[in-house]
This record gives structure tokens, C-alpha cells and sequence, in this order.
């Protein structure tokens, strides 16, 4: 009698221990970690978008950072987004809310294109 | 009438493609606008062939027409292209040939449009008083037509500084 209710109080101190240790190990909550870390930068540099196509979860903000020593213009190719002249260390966010392939361009060097996969 | 040609104009501009022509890493507007540039300069050296062959009727016509669109150029390509590429960080980064190039190339074509402008109202009106008009007119002709050619010169330097160079 008594080790029956030694093991149930034993299950009871124990229970939400075990819960508590299935909510942190559960994969969505690892994912959702996952995509909150996940990079959002895209880096403007040496007259390229690094990383020139970047896959982010719908609702992302993608801030691209201006590194370069002239000023670039963030435009996406179907006017969704477009940025103001972006001088050195300028930065430029946009959220997507949309799930979609978005692809971009520097307005007034168009020979430098990106892609932002939302999903 | 101009009202109606500067919408269509404009519907045309934006329907232009973003990409230029020429395979370098120009706008579409910047390949269109070192065209017309060149072409300008070939009419303006033209120009000058008609007034040797003493044609000044037909040279004043020519120069003055290369004038004119070259200023119709400055308001649609040139100083909107300026104020977004270089106001940004003037005159903090004067040092750079990005930025140097595009500026000695505004400043001469300034000198270069206002001194044609002055030409042509000379030689061709009774706008200005006399005291404000010259006599030596081939001095200020040559004097225009050399600024002209070293203001395309740069132009073709700010076009490799900014469109070319990045790129190789």
C-alpha cells in the first residue's frame, strides 16, 4: 500500500517535469527557434546580394544592409517593394507576409538581381 | 501639346525595360542617354563642318537643336540620375572616381549648356543687350565646341565608372 502511493506521488513530482521536457524537445517548437535565428540579412556588397537567394518563413523581415561604398536601390521586379538610395551602412527592411518567390533588383546597377523564397 | 508629349513620355519611360542594351551594367535609360550623347557629339562636329563650308543658316539649326535636346537630356536622365546616385553622400566622398567622375562631368556640362545657351541667344536673337554680346565669334565657338567634346569625354568616364568598372 505504501509503495503504491510512493510510486503514484513519485509520477505526480514527476509528471510535469516530463511535460516540460516534451514541449522543449518537440521539433515545431525547434523549428519555430530555428526560424527566428534563421538568417533575414542580406548583405550588399561588392556590387552583389549576399546571399543572393535567401528562403525565409512567411512574415519574415529581410533587412538588407548597404556595404558598399556607392548607393544601391532595393526594387523588386513586380513593384512590391523598392527602397530609397541606400548610402554606405544603410539599411533597408521589408516583411513578407506572403508566401512566394520574390525577386529583386539594384535599380540603378540592374545587373545585380536576388531572390528572397518565402515559405 | 508639350503637356501631351511629356505624359507620353513619360508612359513611354516606364514602360521601358530596366536592362540596358549596351551589356555593360547600365540602366536602360543610362545606354539610351550615351547613344543620343554620342550622336549629339557627331551632329555637333557636323555642325561645325557646315558652318566651314560657310552653310551658318544650317549650323545654327544643327547646334542649336543639339542644345536644346541636350537639356531635354539633363531634366530626364542626367540630373534625376545625379541627385539619387551622388547627392546622397556629396561632397563627403569626393575622393572616390565614382563620385569624382560624375561631378566633374555635371559641373563641366553646366558650364557647357549655360555657355551654349549664351551662344545661341547671341547669335541668333536680340534678347541681350549689346554690351552683353560678343564679336569674336569663332573664339567662342571653338572654345564651346572643345568644352562640348571634353564634357563627353567625361561623361564616357562617369558612364565607365559607374556602369563598367564595378563589373570586370
Amino acid at each position: 500500500m505504501m509503495r503504491r502511493k510512493l510510486f503514484f506521488r513519485s509520477l505526480a513530482a514527476a509528471l510535469p517535469f516530463a511535460l516540460a521536457a516534451v514541449l522543449i524537445m518537440h521539433p515545431t517548437r525547434a523549428r519555430s527557434e530555428d526560424a527566428k535565428s534563421a538568417p533575414t540579412e542580406v548583405r550588399v556588397d561588392n556590387f552583389t546580394f549576399g546571399p543572393d537567394t535567401l528562403t525565409v518563413p512567411v512574415n519574415s523581415t529581410v533587412t538588407w544592409t548597404n556595404k558598399d561604398d556607392v548607393p544601391h536601390v532595393i526594387a523588386s521586379n513586380d513593384g512590391v517593394f523598392k527602397s530609397k538610395a541606400l548610402d554606405t551602412d544603410d539599411k533597408y527592411s521589408y516583411t513578407f507576409s506572403k508566401a512566394g518567390t520574390y525577386s529583386y533588383y539594384c535599380s540603378i546597377h540592374p545587373k545585380m538581381v536576388g531572390k528572397i523564397v518565402v515559405q | 501639346m508639350l503637356l501631351t508629349a511629356g505624359w507620353s513620355w513619360l508612359i513611354v519611360l516606364y514602360s521601358l525595360p530596366v536592362t540596358g542594351f549596351l551589356g555593360t551594367g547600365a540602366t536602360f535609360e543610362a545606354d539610351a542617354n550615351l547613344v543620343v550623347q554620342l550622336v549629339m557629339a557627331a551632329a555637333l562636329v557636323a555642325g561645325a563642318f557646315l558652318a566651314k563650308q560657310k552653310r551658318y543658316r544650317a549650323h545654327g539649326i544643327c547646334q542649336t537643336t543639339v542644345l536644346l535636346l541636350n537639356l531635354w537630356m539633363i531634366g530626364l536622365v542626367m540630373w534625376p540620375t545625379f541627385r539619387r546616385q551622388v547627392n546622397p553622400t556629396f561632397p563627403k566622398a569626393l575622393h572616390r572616381s565614382y563620385y569624382a567622375a560624375p561631378i566633374a562631368h555635371a559641373a563641366l556640362g553646366m558650364a557647357a549648356e549655360f555657355l551654349g545657351l549664351y551662344i545661341v541667344l547671341v547669335a541668333g536673337t536680340n534678347v541681350l543687350p549689346v554690351w552683353l554680346r560678343f564679336r569674336n565669334w569663332k573664339l567662342w565657338m571653338r572654345a564651346e565646341f572643345v568644352l562640348w567634346l571634353v564634357v563627353v569625354i567625361s561623361g564616357i568616364g562617369t558612364y565607365y565608372a559607374w556602369y563598367i568598372g564595378p563589373f570586370r
